[in-house]
């Protein structure tokens, strides 16, 4: 007789940020496309570093070293475009990449309760992936945290 | 990876045609409603309908300019948008607002038949700086929200600077104000 086991495998996309990856859940990842011209107009978001346009709509590019407080140490070559959302409205964002992106299966592992993974919010927990724990960001939450911290500490981060 | 469900975009796009007046601050096109527009006049045509006003906690204005009997707040876009300084040749003057604009140049007319919400990634001041973004030429340009310009608080702190000053100088001079040239002071 077999019995049915539940498992939590779920599919990631790594990218390489800076000196480390990290992994957002594939089902929030759009596209990975090349790079586009990117439009400016004034703003002062300071993590937003312009727009693109991909299949009629405006899609913000997020400035890594803003959003993550991490340098972009090599040039972009890609754009990769995810889905986040708030209070039920969807939308997307286009992070640069640097370097190859990887789609890979793994079982989340969340911290304890009441733990925060890496002290960071946005991190909802880690996979292994060829021995390598890498952090799995939540861009929801990543972008709430940074619109939540005041500016001195997003200017601070991003030095 | 999937396709984003087309319910992802609720209601973000108005596709109305409308007329929209094309300007330019410091190589930057804007977009505005024509119908938002009640003259476009040249700085030097209206300099000497312009006083000096200054309310160091709104930089962004230094002119009041009178227009009929309405009283219009002279707003630098450049400064206002946070843009590399420019020399303004152009005011828009605005209908309904009390709010008259200092751009570079008035570039053209155009249709805009599509207008998108600004993306919800954006938080910062340009929330209330624009109605969303178009499409011209492939080129994004986005849509200013006249009301934009000004809060209503800084509206009620240059009106009353407005009439601090009224009231000085009626006292120093019966003769009535003196005309100040509008070009931004370098």
């Amino acid at each position: 007789m077999s019995v049915a086991v539940e498992t939590t495998t779920k599919s990631f996309v790594l990218l390489p940020l800076g000196r480390r990856r990290v992994a957002f859940a594939a089902e929030s990842v759009i596209e990975l496309t090349a790079l586009d011209r990117l439009q400016n107009f004034p703003h002062r978001t300071p993590w937003i570093s312009g727009v693109l346009v991909r299949r009629n709509r405006v899609v913000p590019v997020y400035n890594i070293s803003e959003l993550f407080g991490e340098e972009a140490f090599f040039a972009s070559r890609f754009y990769l475009i995810a889905e986040w959302q708030e209070r039920g409205v969807r939308d997307w964002c286009a992070i640069p990449v640097a370097g190859e992106c990887e789609l890979a299966s793994a079982e989340l592992s969340r911290p304890p309760d009441g733990q925060a993974s890496s002290q960071l919010p946005f991190v909802i927990g880690s996979i292994p992936v060829n021995g390598e724990e890498i952090d799995v960001v939540d861009l929801t939450k990543l972008i709430q945290a940074r619109r939540a911290a005041p500016a001195s500490l997003r200017a601070e981060s991003a030095r | 990876m999937k396709i984003a469900p087309s319910e992802s975009r609720p209601g973000r796009r108005a596709s109305r045609s409308e007329p929209v007046i094309l300007f330019s601050i410091s190589g930057q096109t804007f977009a505005i409603n024509a119908n938002a527009i009640q003259e476009i006049r040249t700085t030097d045509s209206i300099s000497a309908a312009a006083a000096e006003v200054s309310v160091p906690q709104i930089p962004k204005v230094r002119h009041r300019l009178r227009r009929g009997r309405t009283a219009f707040h002279v707003v630098n876009a450049s400064v206002h948008f946070g843009l590399p300084a420019s020399r303004p040749a152009q005011v828009v003057v605005l209908r309904n607002y009390r709010i008259a604009v200092l751009v570079d140049s008035i570039d053209r007319m155009e249709t805009m038949k599509l207008l998108m919400a600004l993306p919800p990634g954006f938080c910062g001041p340009e929330r209330a700086w624009y109605r969303g973004m178009t499409l011209i030429s492939e080129n994004i340009v986005p849509v200013v929200n006249p009301a934009g310009f000004l809060t209503e608080p800084e509206l009620a702190q240059l009106d009353a600077a407005a009439t601090q000053a009224a009231e000085t100088e009626s006292l120093a001079d019966p003769g009535g104000a003196v005309p100040m040239p509008m070009e931004r002071r370098e």
